[in-house]
């Protein structure tokens, strides 16, 4: 009995330093970032401000966290009461100066929306292919959601002279529950659907971010001639993605053609972290995009 | 003890009151107090012994399959409802013979007719919408009666596609037809939006109703406003909308009526929450009822054309589970759930243009009670009725 217990002891004293020390190397990190955040999500950098050195891009490390979210569950989520109630100044604070109701002239809109984000590449590179459009990722995962945050914050910081990156943001959020909170009707040109969680279990297929009924949802927050993007590595879930939207009275699906020209797809294909992973493993991507129709008389 | 009536309907053609009770349904004369006909499941004594199939040996008591929903087609020609446990549409003609049961994958939680009387459309716990045709080739009525409790995986519904969906439980739905014809569904949900969804082109969604905080159980379109909806749940006011436009015309403040001496920032009471489970209109009157269920209070309001307004007139105080209107001089049905007095589970009442209850017939609503219903052991026999305030959302992370 007591030489378990000492084994024990010995066990656990013996396995233990290291993965303390990390998981406390973690927690510091996290929180330095967190107060950084804080403090600089805000921030509009200036060009010429040398006070400062650069800050750092985010390691992703820090940030890892379990791949799938119950979009069922009561998550406790920030989201407005309606479009109009949401404070856009907080993810903009460059291009949107004011909070709402005290603007006078009109203010942009969000346009593009990155739907499960995750790490934020498909946004970055958006950022700079559309500089004139603000661009939105939304990401159910807390520690993604920081990470992507911080790495704006970065880039933002890094790239004062250009001014760029100022027309990207993350923002936590079920997209599946609350995208109507946040976007009015025909507020959208595009929406990406990069590498969703593909929910094999046939229980789990209204868990899927394209189904009949949330994309009656994407045609409501699009514009007539809108675009939904959708890419994945899973044929099963392309071949789903395909049909849903298809079988859909709103949405017709664009041409290989048009797929080759569009500066988006080439984006999709290399910019997105989980198409850098295929790629490494030199597996399958499958695109899909269908352009947005005009309401019916 | 007598099991509580847990739902009303009046078909005003025939001047029929149906109850649902527990798992049965009767059709009473609203006249002379007589008992038309009477619905009860199948009996499952001539059923194998149960195998061992876990989950649904559980099921096979049918104890708890009672009707959570009932509601008579515009024409009076069926009366339908939705059960819990098998989670069943139920279709019954006049006679309360079986027209139409259909098993669905998820438990219904909402239904209205459309005004021909043609299709049921149903809302789930998942947030799914289907429409079913009333009178469904594929579950013609010689199938229904010995089928009710058999239906199978097979048959369960799993081959209608839904029309619409909200990704949450969908609490309150109903068919609008404005005078051109044109048909809307609008539907509530835990996560406190209402749409407005074309029907039945309904990939098309309108517009979002967008100013609750909290879950939004019911919907009301008054008769003589038809751009007008009223809806409730947990917040503490109702919502007066526009539902053409989505304009938030109104929040009506319900919680200074349930909790008058209290200061809503006092801390000493943190459950003084509002759970509104029933809004009815008396369209003769003009008045809306709205019941809170956790206060157990009747609020009743005038709704005004010119400006639009609903002006608080009036309370009253009672254990009810629902209401029905006859449509006529103010007449109201209700059905009364309380623990002291379990021989009068209806009670017939006159609301007067003031909001003032009056109780009449007591003789008749004696009568139908003491026909009504049936006797339990205890009130334990009874599902949860007053369950509407477990909708509040409690956040995990």
């Amino acid at each position: 009995m007591a030489d378990d217990q000492n084994s024990q002891l010995v066990r656990e004293g013996s396995s233990t330093p290291g993965s303390t020390s990390n998981k406390r190397k973690r927690a510091d990190y996290r929180q330095t970032q967190q107060e950084r955040r804080q403090e600089l999500k805000t921030v509009v950098f200036e060009g010429n401000d040398k006070s400062q050195d650069n800050i750092k891009l985010p390691k992703k490390k820090y940030y890892r966290q379990r791949a799938h979210s119950n979009p069922f569950s009561d998550h406790l989520l920030e989201y407005p009461i309606s479009p109009g109630h949401m404070d856009w100044h907080k993810l903009y604070p460059a291009l949107i100066p004011t909070k709402p109701g005290t603007a006078t002239e009109i203010v942009k809109k969000v346009e593009i929306v990155d739907v499960g984000c995750g790490f934020g590449g498909l946004l970055v590179s958006l950022a700079t292919e559309f500089p004139d459009k603000l661009i939105l990722g939304m990401e159910i995962r807390v520690q993604v959601t920081h990470y992507v945050e911080d790495r704006i914050i970065a880039l933002r910081q890094q790239h004062a002279i250009q001014g760029t990156y100022n027309n990207i943001a993350v923002l936590r959020a079920n997209a599946m529950k609350f995208l109507p909170n946040f976007f009015e009707k025909g507020q959208l040109s595009k929406m990406f659907f990069c590498f969703p969680d593909p929910h094999f279990k046939l229980r789990k297929h209204k868990a899927r971010i394209v189904t009949s009924t949330l994309t009656s949802e994407y045609a409501f927050l699009l514009r007539p001639g809108g675009i939904v993007y959708t890419i994945t590595d899973v044929l099963d879930l392309h071949q789903w993605m395909v049909k849903h939207l298809e079988a859909h009275a709103l949405f017709k699906r664009l041409s290989k053609e048009w797929e080759d020209e569009d500066p988006c797809v080439k984006i999709m294909r290399k910019d997105t972290e989980e198409g850098k992973k295929v790629e490494r493993n030199k597996g399958d991507k499958w695109v899909a995009c269908f352009v947005r129709l005009d309401d019916p008389e | 003890m007598k099991h509580p009536i847990q739902k009303l309907a009046y078909d005003r053609t025939s001047k029929a009151l149906y109850l649902a009770v527990g798992e049965r349904i009767q059709k009473f004369d609203s006249v002379t107090g007589e008992l038309r006909n009477q619905w009860i499941p199948p009996a499952q004594e001539n059923r194998e012994p149960a195998e061992p199939k876990t989950k649904k040996a559980k099921i096979e008591d049918n104890k708890h399959n009672v009707f959570r929903t009932l509601t008579c087609s515009p024409d009076g020609q069926y009366v339908v409802g939705s059960t819990d446990e098998q989670k069943s549409l139920v279709v019954l003609d006049a006679y309360l013979r079986v027209v139409n049961v259909r098993n669905f994958p998820k438990r219904p939680s909402a239904i209205d007719i459309t005004s021909d009387s043609s299709t049921v459309i149903l809302g789930d716990k998942f947030g799914d919408v289907y429409a079913v045709p009333i009178c469904d080739l594929a579950h013609p009525p010689s199938a229904g009666l010995s089928k009710i409790s058999e239906a199978s995986e097979s048959e369960s519904g799993s081959e209608l596609e839904p029309i619409l969906g909200h990704v949450s439980m969908l609490v309150d739905l109903l068919v609008t037809e404005d005078q051109r014809g044109m048909r809307h569904i609008i539907s509530s949900d835990r996560d406190e939006h209402v749409r407005v969804t074309k029907y039945p082109e309904s990939y098309v969604i309108e517009r979002f109703c967008l100013g609750h905080e909290q879950f939004v159980s019911q919907l009301l379109i008054p008769k003589w406003s038809p751009n007008t909806l009223i809806s409730g749940g947990g917040d503490d006011f109702l919502a007066h909308w526009d539902w053409t436009t989505g304009e938030l015309l109104e929040k009506v403040d319900i919680y200074s009526i349930l909790y008058p001496k209290s200061d809503k920032n006092g801390s000493e009471e943190q459950s003084q929450e509002a759970a509104v489970s029933g809004i009815w209109q008396v369209p003769e009157r003009r008045l809306v009822i709205a019941y809170d269920e956790t206060v157990k209070l009747l609020l009743i309001f005038k709704l005004h054309n010119e400006p639009r307004k609903l002006e608080y007139l009036n309370s009253f105080s009672s254990s009810i589970l629902d209401v029905a209107m006859t449509g006529n001089n103010g007449e109201v049905w209700l059905s009364i759930d309380d623990p002291c007095d379990s021989q009068q589970l209806i009670r017939k009442f006159i609301i007067s243009e003031q909001g003032e209850l009056t109780a009449i017939d007591s003789e008749l609503t004696q009568t139908i009670s003491d026909k009504a219903s049936f006797t339990i052991a205890s009130r334990d026999d009874v599902v949860a009725l007053h369950s509407v305030a477990l909708l509040r959302k409690h956040a995990e992370h």
